[in-house]
Formats: C-alpha cells, sequence, structure tokens
C-alpha cells in the first residue's frame, strides 16, 4: 500500500525583524491511506505551518511532501486536489450556503444539476439540508461549521485537512461534533489530517497522534501507546488530565534493588528498572495521578496529607503533600469519611510509572509494558 | 436626567444653525433657478416664492453649450471612475497581501502626493500634456483626476483588504479557484463597501474639478461643467437665473450618490481606525 502522505525532512523557517525562526525542523512522517492523523501541541509548535505546507498554502524552506509517492512539493493549492476547514470557518459570507458546499464543484466547472446533487448529498451527511438557502450568518457556530466541512468533502477529496475546527465552539458542541467527524470519517474515504492543541480531542480521535514540540514531532503513536509509553517527560506532562506528578529523585540502594528518594517520599523499584536506571545518580520519576492508590500503612511507599478534594464526580481529584512539601495529584474513589487535613498512606501502582532521564527527559523505563515496540 | 436633556437639545441646537449655514445657499440655488429672468431682480426678495418656472432650465439647456459640458463631465468622471477602481482595488490587493521591497515608502508616498493643492500639479502637467499631445483631450483630463484620487482610494481600498480575512481567499484556492477568480469570486464581494466608497469619491473629485479642467481644457468644446459654468459668469450681463439652474443640475448627481450610497461611504472613510 502507498503512502496517502509523506513528509520528507520538511523544514520551514520564517524570517521576521531580522530573527530566523524554525518553524517546522526537519518533520519526517508517513500517514497511510485512510488515517485519522492528528497533529497535537501547544500554541507556536508549528502545528498550522504544517498543515498549510500540506495544503501547499506555505512554501517548504526545505524538503518534500509526497501525496501516493507524488512530489507535490511544487504543486499549487488548486492542484493539490485536498479539502481544508479553517479554524475561523472561513464561509463567504456573502453567499448562501447552497452555494458555499457547491463552490469547489461550479470553480471546477461542473454542470448545475449535478452540483445541485452533490451538495444535497453533502447537506444529508451533515444534517443541514433544511439550511440550504440561508446565509452564513444566520446559522449557529456548530451548523457554519458543518458547512466548512461540507464544502470541504463535497469533490471527495483524497486528503482532508481541518485545523483546530473545534476550536471555535462551545464545550457541548465540541463533545457533539467530535462524534460527528469520526461518523463522517468512517462514511467519506478520505485520509484525514487534523490539527488541534486539545489533548483530549486528539486522544479520542485519532488512529495516530504526532505530538509537536517547537516544530518537532517528540512521539508520533497510536493514543494508547503515546499515553501509556510516552517517550519523553513534556509528551507525558502534556498528555493526560490532570497531568502526571513527575519528581527529581536520587537513586539509592544496593546493585540490582535500586530504590528512589525524592520530594518526601521513597519508592522501591524492582530488578528490571535497575538495567534502566545504571549509572545514574539522579532521575525523574512520572506516576498519573490515577496510578496512585491510597493503602493501609504497611503496604504504602510514603505518606501524605490530604489537602483539598475536587470532586470529579465519580472520582475525586486530591492535592496532596508530602513530607517535604512536595504537591502531587491523586485521582481516584477517594472513602467520603476521609476530610482535608487528614494523613494518608500512598502506592504507587508498579504496573504504570515512568523514569525519565534527568537532563534530556527521555524517557529511561516505563513501568508498563509498551503495548508495541517503539 | 434632566442635564441629559439639556444636552441633547444644545446638541440640536448647534446641529440646526450648521445645517442652516449649510442649506440655505443650496435652496437660495433652487429657488434662483427657478424664478424667471423677469422677476429676479424685482424686489421684494422674498425667502418665501410661490410661482416657479422652468425658463431657466429650458433656456440653459436651448441656448448655451450646457449640454456639451455635461456630457464632457460625465464622460471624463466616469472614466476616472473605472480607472480608479480597477487601478485602486488591485493596488489595495497587492498591498495587503504581498510583502515586496519599498512598500512603506510606496504607502507613505500615497499618502504624501496627497498634500500638493492640485493647481502645483496642473501647471507641470499643462507642460507635459502639451509636449505629448494630451490637452484638450478626455484621456489627459481623466488621468489628471485619477493622479489627485487614486492616492486615496488605493490607502482605502488597501485597509479594507486587510480586514477581508486571509482564509476566506485560502477557502477559495482549496477549492480550486485561481488567484484571479478568487479575488473576484471572494474578495471583490467582501470589498464592494471599498469599492463603491472609491467610486463615489473618485466621482466626486472630477466632476467637482476646476483647477485641472479650466487649465488643461482650452478649447471650450472640451470645457467640463465647472469649467463651462464660469464662462457664464464672464458673460457681460451676469445671468444668476442661468447659473443657478447650472448649478443645480450640477449638484444633482452628487446628492443623488451621496444620498443612496452614504451608507457605504461612511464604512469607507471610519474602516482601518
Ligand atoms: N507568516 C509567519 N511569519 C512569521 N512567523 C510565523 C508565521 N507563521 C507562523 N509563524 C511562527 O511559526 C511558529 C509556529 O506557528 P504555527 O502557527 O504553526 O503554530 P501553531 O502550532 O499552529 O500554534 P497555535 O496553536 O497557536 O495555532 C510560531 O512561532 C509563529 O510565530
Ligand atoms: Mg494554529
Amino acid at each position: 500500500m502507498s503512502v496517502a502522505l509523506k513528509l520528507d525532512n520538511v523544514t520551514k523557517t520564517f524570517t521576521q525583524n531580522g530573527k530566523t525562526i524554525a518553524a517546522v525542523d526537519d518533520l519526517s512522517l508517513d500517514i497511510q491511506p485512510g488515517e485519522f492523523f492528528t497533529f497535537v501541541g501547544a500554541s507556536g509548535c508549528g502545528k498550522t505551518t504544517t498543515l498549510r505546507m500540506i495544503a501547499g498554502l506555505e512554501t517548504v524552506s526545505s524538503g518534500k511532501i509526497l501525496f501516493d509517492d507524488q512530489d507535490v512539493t511544487n504543486v499549487t493549492t488548486q492542484k493539490r486536489g485536498i479539502g481544508m476547514v479553517f479554524q475561523d470557518i472561513a464561509l463567504f459570507p456573502f453567499m448562501s450556503i447552497r452555494d458555499n458546499i457547491g463552490y469547489p464543484l461550479k470553480v471546477a466547472g461542473m454542470p448545475k444539476s449535478q452540483i445541485a446533487q452533490k451538495v444535497e448529498a453533502a447537506a444529508d451527511l451533515l444534517s443541514i439540508t433544511d439550511k440550504l438557502s440561508m446565509r452564513p450568518t444566520q446559522l449557529s457556530g456548530g451548523q457554519q461549521q458543518r458547512v466548512a466541512i461540507g464544502r470541504a468533502i463535497v469533490k471527495e477529496p483524497k486528503i482532508l485537512l481541518l485545523d483546530e475546527p473545534l476550536s471555535a465552539l462551545d464545550a457541548r458542541l465540541r463533545t457533539e461534533m467530535r462524534t460527528e467527524i469520526l461518523r463522517l470519517h468512517r462514511r467519506i474515504n478520505a485520509t484525514i489530517v487534523y490539527v488541534t492543541h486539545d489533548q483530549v480531542e486528539a486522544m479520542t480521535m485519532s488512529s495516530r497522534v504526532a505530538i509537536m514540540e517547537a516544530g518537532r514531532a517528540a512521539q508520533v503513536d497510536t493514543p494508547r501507546q503515546v499515553f501509556r509509553a510516552p517517550r519523553y517527560e513534556s509528551v507525558a506532562t502534556f498528555i493526560g488530565t490532570p497531568a502526571m506528578n513527575v519528581w527529581d529523585m536520587q537513586v539509592t540502594g544496593k546493585a540490582g534493588q535500586p530504590v528512589l528518594q525524592g520530594g518526601g517520599m521513597t519508592v522501591a523499584l524492582t530488578r528490571e528498572d535497575a538495567a534502566a536506571l545504571d549509572g545514574f545518580r539522579w532521575v525523574r520519576m512520572g506516576v498519573r495521578p490515577a496510578a496512585l492508590k491510597i493503602v493501609p500503612q504497611d503496604e504504602a511507599d510514603f505518606s501524605a496529607v490530604l489537602h483539598l478534594r475536587e470532586p470529579l464526580g465519580f472520582e475525586d481529584e486530591c492535592h496532596l503533600e508530602t513530607a517535604d512539601g512536595t504537591d502531587i495529584k491523586l485521582v481516584g474513589r477517594v472513602p467520603d469519611t476521609l476530610v482535608e487535613g487528614a494523613s494518608l498512606h500512598i502506592a504507587v501502582d508498579r504496573a504504570d510509572y515512568c523514569i525519565f532521564h534527568p537532563d534530556t527527559g527521555k524517557a529511561l523505563r516505563h513501568g508498563l509494558a509498551p503495548l508495541t515496540a517503539a | 436626567m434632566t442635564r441629559e436633556f439639556a444636552w441633547r437639545w444644545m446638541r440640536f441646537l448647534w446641529l440646526a444653525v450648521g445645517m442652516l449655514f449649510v442649506c440655505f445657499p443650496l435652496y437660495w440655488m433652487a429657488v434662483t433657478a427657478l424664478t424667471p429672468r423677469t422677476e429676479l431682480f424685482r424686489p421684494p426678495y422674498d425667502v418665501i416664492r410661490f410661482s416657479y418656472s422652468l425658463e431657466n432650465i429650458r433656456e440653459l439647456l436651448s441656448a448655451t453649450q450646457f449640454l456639451t459640458f455635461m456630457g464632457n463631465s460625465l464622460i471624463v468622471a466616469l472614466g476616472t471612475v473605472v480607472i480608479n477602481v480597477m487601478a485602486s482595488t488591485l493596488a489595495g490587493y497587492a498591498l495587503s497581501r504581498f510583502e515586496f521591497r519599498g512598500k512603506k515608502t510606496f504607502v507613505a508616498a500615497t499618502l504624501w502626493t496627497y498634500m500638493f493643492p492640485p493647481i502645483l500639479l496642473a501647471i507641470p502637467l499643462y507642460l507635459v500634456f502639451s509636449y505629448i499631445g494630451l490637452r484638450n483631450s478626455y484621456g489627459g483630463l481623466i488621468l489628471a483626476h485619477v493622479s489627485i484620487s487614486l492616492p486615496l482610494n488605493v490607502w482605502i481600498m488597501w485597509q479594507y483588504f486587510q480586514v477581508v480575512p486571509r482564509s476566506l481567499e485560502e477557502a477559495a484556492w482549496t477549492s480550486g479557484a485561481s488567484r484571479l477568480r478568487a479575488l473576484i469570486e471572494v474578495l471583490l464581494p467582501s470589498a464592494l463597501p471599498g469599492i463603491i466608497s472609491a467610486a463615489i469619491f473618485s466621482f466626486a473629485l472630477s466632476w467637482n474639478d476646476f483647477a485641472f479642467a479650466f487649465i488643461l481644457q482650452t478649447d471650450i468644446a472640451m470645457f467640463t461643467l465647472p469649467v463651462g459654468l464660469a464662462t457664464f459668469v464672464e458673460q457681460s450681463a451676469i445671468h444668476w437665473g442661468l447659473i443657478m439652474a447650472s448649478s443645480l443640475i450640477v449638484s444633482l448627481p452628487t446628492f443623488a450618490l451621496v444620498f443612496f450610497l452614504q451608507r457605504y461611504l461612511m464604512h469607507g472613510f471610519s474602516i482601518g481606525k
């Protein structure tokens, strides 16, 4: 099977006020046909720039872009045959919804009757059939977003690009549209490249995600893999709410039986960890809030004081303070009898933690066995 | 509450006084134009009159070159409008969408040219046009009018295109439309108020210009209205009825334009603040 979309050492530099920055820095990745591929990352990490280069709205400074093994690096936007949904929706304000959706077909010179048919079909798919003769301003945000998607898919492009399509919508609508877009992906035969800064969107929708940091992809993996086996501390803390707890810890204990100490906590590790820790005096340990458990004293790794409970509904988010004042978070079902100020005994789930390099942040070991070889 | 009320009335009063100053000459013009010559110089000069006639207007159309002047004015004004709209749209688009060397200087220069009184340009233009044979031609006068109206229009259109989101145009490109097609089908409708402002502004400027037409058009057959009307004044007996009748007709298109398109005009001058 050919690669639907290939980025080959793509770099984009901008020069502004005499300073040159690399918005996208030597990015290489393959996206398979029919994938739902997401670029996620903090603001300014180069997601939009990457998407715009794929669309041909931005030239590359160096590197190549290939669609179906064809080099399109120097092909214009018009000839790339992609569909795109813009962050600000960008519907043509003076055209009816019907004309907006049908615009790509009109440009392609399709006969009117055929356009009408295809517009109806797209509108039907997005449940906006009754809005076709209205103007964009007469529609709600969610409806406008559907129209923008309709305009992008009406020509049945092989590659559909979406730049933060849900960021302008309120929380409820966002959840709704998430499902909608997933359903759409199942029904149309397109490779979707999606950009978002919302990790929940990235995790729930994608077949694979690229976690972007300063123009580079820190990790390209399935959402599960990214969550369970983050390659870097930065990836681990970016994905997951509340964020992973990470502390500096000193490596002590006997050979083959390492013990980590720091932040008022002591965690004895296993024989398997020993090899990964070999030669390190300090490491950073990362534990997700849900991997911390309240246990009886004799099973505990350390104790902490409960500072604040925030009910999440099913579970509580607990803010804890360890012996030396380090703040950590725990998420779980906590007995109602525990009130703020209580002293708790905490254990680290030995099947779910990470150890990171103290300087580079690279993951040295995941307590949880990776799903696939990295 | 009462203070606010008082303020409102004060404002109205100011406006009313202002309106009186603006409107009375206009009213007087209209009244004079419609009063027959025989009654015009017979006191008392009533502010409110009841006997009107179209005598002046009839004379204007039959016994003078008024229609020639008006034709010239229309041709020159329309030419000025067409060139202005096309050039300012393209230039404004280029300024808003492309980075190029000397852009800042260019923009500064457009406003700077606006500082010159037209008469300062008219004399050099006379020499140049004499040399290349553009004197007493429509093309020459149109060019002269464009030279004073285009800078501001380029500036207005530039402001307009800056507020039209780029993504609108990019959405057209990703839909397959070429740059030109996107400009025409997507950008222009969004910038329509700006285009209309540019058209009105250049029409009014050309229609009302005296200095250029007076200096560049030496042949009476090529006179525009403002210059042509001046010839009425020069004639031995000043015929106020004729002058006012022609002034009335001359001011009608400007009134009509401003009246029907004022919404666009206000928008054009307030944008980019
Ligand atoms: N046209 C441009 N000129 C100069 N710098 C630019 C340009 N476009 C983007 N940049 C810079 O490139 C970097 C990446 O920008 P980009 O828009 O790709 O970020 P992003 O990941 O999409 O962020 P966000 O989540 O805020 O949309 C930023 O530092 C930005 O300032
Ligand atoms: Mg962006």
